[in-house]
């Protein structure tokens, strides 16, 4: 399964991450971005569960929601917000019969590019290791 | 009519074209339905590039347009403006970022042309399902309401007073100038400060578009930026502002004497008096606590005295609306009462002070006039100056105010400029001397003003006793050893607190208070006047402790700020992109308004339905991530933008 090339939505916030992403880019970072699905949203709170679900049905093998830095939200408490929906999406994730592991709420801020591209990495070594997403 | 679509791939040097296969990419856009036109350029931010893309949008005839370029924080306002001359809505274009997340990061041209090609495809399916945003204005009010005539209340309303904006400026206390108005010096150069502050109190009370209402206090709010109805209660002075030139012939007259506690029997003012000499609006105030005729007495010996007529017994207080676009807090600070621990000996032992009250005593237009005194009218031999009083302990305040240390120099100076003879000590346990006079002023305390420093371990290793005709104060030095010594005045330097007005207007007017007590900014660093509700603004301690510049520089911020967003004749842009919601399938269950940060979420009095207030929505989208049932529209994220995209980054 090394060879395995998974697809992973990448869902950005305005403020911080998406910025932290063009920062890993600025400074040609090594990342798997050909895996990388990148998709801009105002806030990580935006992203509605229904997103997570429908990146699946759509074919992706992972999801990665990114925000600002817990207390550095543009919009105050929007990252605490999508934080506090993770454990009830894992959840339903895993009645789907999709692994938990194949979605990563975590923080970039706008200086952050080697730390996206470490997750980038993180995520698709885990999605390696489990392999395509066996859609029902 | 079917959509005509337009991408437009933009070269950016070699930095995309050698990266990904242009030709490829421009291939496989024509592909998708609604494509009219696919073109790459060299470079589309150029003024050529900016130029040709107008005239290629007008030419094609497009109604939609995809960049695929650089990152949208580089240029997607520059690419909005340029549909807008081409006269489409600038919120019907998309970009596919293909250079940072993709040109720049992929090695492989094949793996590169591969992901570009699969975000054009993603912004082509997204595109198609914008909506054209209006940058809709409504009617705003640019007149302000300045609460506290501090100094950081009084530089906010003299810089956003003027021509077709009126100020309101309300204060609690009978006059206005709040604590600066009733200093003798000012550090570092000592100048006076009643010299600086009277000229701007009199432009204040003098001015044509500052409305200046004393003894008055705010009691409820409505409204957002732009649209607030303020009620304001002003209290009974019982004196007529027009009439009173503040004679003082009713003072004489007045049989009642109210002493101040730490200063005795010595001085005192009367139940009808004016706060201190100079203040400002010059008109006496009775005092309803011990005016005789208010205990039920007759007494009327002020009316009498009265040679202009002025006394009204029979004023009531008074409610007025008023309509005002935004608020400035500026409550200033209060300080912490020593009497909450007794090892400060405040309230028990005599001659035990705060420095505000040591700073009315070297006042000379205060109860001494000027003199250092004891209570029993003789000058102190010695005295010393406690720091840190109910700062930098867990016990109060974990905070260090910040300008204790130098207003307490200061007092040593004025204390031996009065008293050449007297011993005076400093207990501190560190000196925060920050900025770039306080050094030099420090220096010169110690060397010209033989002042001594005594260093204390922590800022709570200190006791004050009474001792037999002395004050003894115990305290374990930096050492760890125990010392004693006596002092006829103990100046404790309180911390500066939150005070309870400051939280008074937090509940009133729905913004956060921080951990210390103060109000909290929107963003503490970019934005330090800014509360998070739009509209709501601080200056001064109010905020957080600070000393007079820094408090006049805030209110000067305040004004700036108020200024840039409420402009006098213009309307009040709203954020295009404010959420909405759908009330035919909104079951009201509230759980957006649990959730929005800008408190936009709104439940009309009238059916009880709930709508978005969209000037104060900032489009964050929590509130639609949320609710249950989707009612929760966010313009231009839409779930609809948003699983098109999807759909398209995936094939």
């Amino acid at each position: 399964m090394n060879d395995f090339e998974p697809r992973i939505i990448v869902f950005l916030c305005n403020w911080c991450s998406y910025e932290g992403a063009d920062a890993a880019g600025r400074d040609r970072k090594e990342l798997p971005s050909h895996n990388l699905r990148e998709v801009r949203v105002m806030c990580s709170g935006r992203v509605d569960p229904q997103f997570v679900l429908e990146a699946f049905r759509v074919g992706a093998d992972g999801v990665l929601i990114l925000g600002c830095a817990l207390g550095d939200c543009h919009y105050k408490r929007g990252n605490i917000e999508a934080l506090k929906r993770i454990p009830l999406l894992e959840r339903v994730l895993e009645q789907y019969g999709i692994e938990s592991e194949r979605m990563r709420f975590d923080a970039v801020s706008a200086g952050e590019g080697e730390k996206y591209a470490r997750f980038a990495i993180e995520m698709v070594e885990t999605l390696r290791e489990l392999g395509p997403l066996n859609h029902v | 009519m079917p959509q005509r679509i337009g991408v437009y791939i933009c070269e950016c040097g070699p930095n995309i074209k050698d990266a990904v296969d242009i030709e490829a990419l421009l291939e496989s856009a024509k592909g998708h339905k609604g494509v009219a036109r696919a073109q790459s350029v060299g470079f589309l931010c150029s003024p050529e590039g900016k130029a040709f893309l107008k005239e290629d949008i007008e030419a094609s005839n497009l109604s939609r347009v995809v960049i695929a370029g650089c990152s949208p924080k580089e240029h997607e306002q520059t690419f909005r403006d340029v549909l807008k001359t081409a006269g489409i809505n600038p919120f019907l274009l998309q970009i596919a970022n293909i250079r940072e997340q993709c040109a720049w990061v992929i090695q492989e041209k094949q793996a590169a042309t591969q992901k570009a090609r699969e975000l054009i495809r993603a912004a082509i399916q997204r595109v198609r399902l914008h909506e054209p945003l209006d940058n809709k204005t409504i009617e705003c009010c640019p007149d302000v309401l300045v609460v506290g005539a501090g100094v950081a209340g009084i530089s906010a309303a003299l810089a956003a007073a003027g021509k077709n904006r009126q100020i309101y400026l309300i204060e609690k206390e009978p006059c206005i100038g709040g604590r600066v108005a009733q200093h003798e010096d000012l550090y570092p150069d000592m100048v006076c400060a009643s010299c600086l502050i009277e000229s701007q109190l009199d432009t204040v009370l003098h001015h044509d578009r500052i409305e200046v209402l004393t003894l008055t206090e705010m009691v409820e709010v409505k409204g957002y930026l732009g649209n607030f109805m303020v009620n304001v209660r002003q209290k009974a002075r019982f004196v007529d502002m027009e009439a009173c030139i503040g004679c003082g012939a009713c003072f004489e007259a007045c049989p009642i004497t109210v002493s101040l506690p730490f200063i005795g029997e010595m001085a005192g003012r009367k139940a009808i008096y004016v706060p201190y000499s100079g203040a400002l609006p010059n008109v006496a105030v009775i005092d309803g606590n011990n005016c005789l005729r208010f205990q039920g007495k007759s007494c009327s010996a002020c009316a009498e005295s009265c040679p202009f007529e002025a006394i009204r017994y029979e004023a009531t207080d008074e409610v007025r609306e008023l309509k005002v676009g935004a608020i400035v807090v500026a409550t200033g600070f209060g300080s912490f009462d020593p009497r909450k621990d007794d090892r400060y000996g405040y309230g028990r032992v005599e001659n035990v002070i705060t420095s505000l009250e040591f700073e009315q005593l070297v006042n000379s237009a205060g109860p001494t006039e000027g003199k250092i005194l004891l209570k029993n009218g003789l000058a102190p031999q010695n005295i010393a100056f406690v720091h840190c009083v109910g700062s930098r302990t867990e016990k109060f305040n974990d905070y260090c105010s910040g300008v204790c240390c130098r207003y307490t120099l200061k007092h040593a100076h004025q204390a031996r400029v009065q008293l050449p003879e007297a011993e005076i000590y400093q207990f501190h346990t560190d000196l925060c001397l920050s900025g770039k006079d306080a050094q030099r002023f420090y220096q010169k305390v110690l060397k010209e003003d033989r002042v001594g420093f005594l260093r204390m371990l922590h800022p709570d290793s200190i006791e004050i006793q009474k001792g037999s005709g002395k004050i003894v104060i115990t305290h374990t030095d930096s050492a760890g050893e125990l010392k004693r010594n006596d002092f006829d005045m103990v100046v404790l330097a309180t911390a500066m607190e939150s005070p309870e007005e400051t939280k008074q207007m937090a509940e009133i007017l729905d913004v956060k208070v921080g951990k210390s007590g103060f109000l909290e900014a929107a963003d503490a660093i970019l934005d330090p006047v800014s509360t998070a509700m739009e509209g709501i603004f601080m200056a001064g301690c109010a905020q957080g402790p600070k000393d007079i510049p820094s408090s006049v520089a805030q209110g000067y911020a305040v004004a700036g700020r108020i200024m840039g967003k409420l402009q006098p004749g213009e309307q009040l842009a709203l954020e295009p992109m404010a959420c909405e919601i759908d009330s035919e399938i909104c079951s009201a269950c509230l759980t957006c308004k649990t959730l929005c940060a800008f408190k936009a979420i709104v439940i009309e009095e009238c059916d009880s339905t709930v709508s978005i207030n969209q000037a104060l929505c900032r489009a964050c989208g929590v509130c639609a991530a949320a609710c249950p049932s989707g009612a929760v529209v966010a313009r231009h994220f839409s779930r609809q933008a948003i699983f098109g995209e999807l759909r398209g980054l995936m094939g």
